[in-house]
């Protein structure tokens, strides 16, 4: 296997899962798009200059997987057949920030991700996700104030 | 920064699961586009009424249709249409129809076509879709491959205009021997849940369903 794709493979492939599954809130989704993201960045491996060229080509292509995803009017998920069946058992039932993130809107859930675990600057986020920056900071403000009003005395107002 | 140490915090708990990653080097590795999504199937609980018939029919009508749907997500190209074969499964679950008339299998990958009706009851598909609705009107379905030597299988589905959903299930497999497929219909509780198959002793099951053999 080509070095350079494996290295780039797993330098990303944490975040790249964890920003799909934030965009898209299952597994199932986020599993197939996953796939896609890596199979594209195995196509165009020699565009990319360097590894932070790299992650953020994967996490435009990513975003733009899930959006598409979201476009089609077929509904893909897995769907138990009762409670024995499937579904992953993870922290996530007990993890309460992350509770908190999942139930904001998919536009907040984004701008959040990106901002506070890639460090993304409102400008950066209004260019990967073709946005203009006022609309990011204002989703951002009321991304946060959502996260506060659940999240209560855990969030720190003084931001 | 104390709210980014905390989502960090958080986030860093969720990574690319082992069976995922494995697959996605293989895939690069055989330069394939095969893709997988995963269901575990288990033991359900409860069985209710079957309606049978199996056989080979050559009509079968509908707005949109299997080899539709894969072009459609490039799963398949013009030339496998010849794969398509015709079947007539056909099951009542608690009000509810569920017929299936035609499948593909390509040697690694099944898909099948499901209709689901009911003018008894009013279903839905999804759980995001049940957490929406009036949970005492409504049903919830189900639909799976099982048995043979699928592991994972996915599902697909949509409306059509007369309210018929329409599933397209998918199922990695190199045989289809004993295969099954699996319709099901949960009750929904007052939270928007799918109500747990378990049933107490002397009491009806929230989740009843039948399964058919996809080839006998």
């Amino acid at each position: 296997m080509d070095s350079r794709f494996l290295d780039i493979f797993n330098n990303t492939k944490h975040d790249i899962y964890r920003l799909v599954r934030i965009y898209m809130r299952n597994s199932y989704d986020t599993d197939d798009i996953v796939q896609n993201v890596y199979l594209k960045l195995h196509k165009n491996i020699y565009n990319l200059n360097d590894d932070d060229h790299a992650k953020r080509w994967l996490i435009r292509v990513a975003i733009n997987e899930c959006k598409n995803q979201f476009l089609s009017n077929w509904v893909r998920r897995v769907i138990p057949l009762d409670e024995t069946l499937v579904n992953e058992v993870s922290f996530e039932a007990d993890d309460k920030v992350w509770q908190a993130v999942m139930s904001l809107p998919q536009k907040y859930r984004i701008v959040i991700y990106l901002f506070y675990y890639e460090e993304y600057s409102t400008s950066e986020i209004a260019e990967t996700l073709k946005l203009k920056e006022a609309n990011v900071r204002k989703q951002l403000q009321r991304a946060r104030e959502r996260l506060k009003t659940i999240l209560k005395e855990a969030w720190d107002n003084e931001e | 920064m104390r709210n980014k140490e905390i989502l960090k915090k958080s986030f860093d708990k969720i990574t690319m699961p082992q069976y995922l990653e494995k697959n996605i080097l293989n895939m690069v590795e055989n330069k394939s586009n095969k893709k997988s999504i995963f269901i575990k199937f288990s033991t359900v609980t409860a069985v209710i009424a079957i309606i049978l018939t199996m056989g080979i029919t050559g009509v079968f009508a509908h707005s949109f249709g299997l080899f539709d749907f894969l072009l459609a997500n490039k799963d398949v190209t013009p030339e496998q249409q010849e794969l398509v074969q015709q079947t007539n499964l056909e099951a009542i679950v608690e009000g509810v129809t569920f017929k299936s008339r035609e499948f593909l299998f390509d040697g690694n990958n099944l898909y099948i076509r499901v209709e689901v009706k009911s003018k008894e009851n009013k279903f839905v598909a999804g759980d995001d879709e049940v957490s929406m609705i009036n949970p005492e009107k409504y049903k919830a379905i189900g639909v799976g491959l099982l048995g043979g030597e699928i592991v994972h299988n996915r599902a697909d589905w949509n409306y059509e205009d007369d309210g018929t959903l329409i599933y397209i299930i998918k199922a990695e497999t190199k045989s289809l021997d004993g295969i099954k497929i699996r319709f099901a219909v949960n009750d929904i509780d007052e939270k928007g849940n799918r109500k747990s198959g378990v049933a107490k002793k002397g009491e009806k099951s929230s989740v009843q369903f039948t399964e058919l053999s996809l080839v006998k």
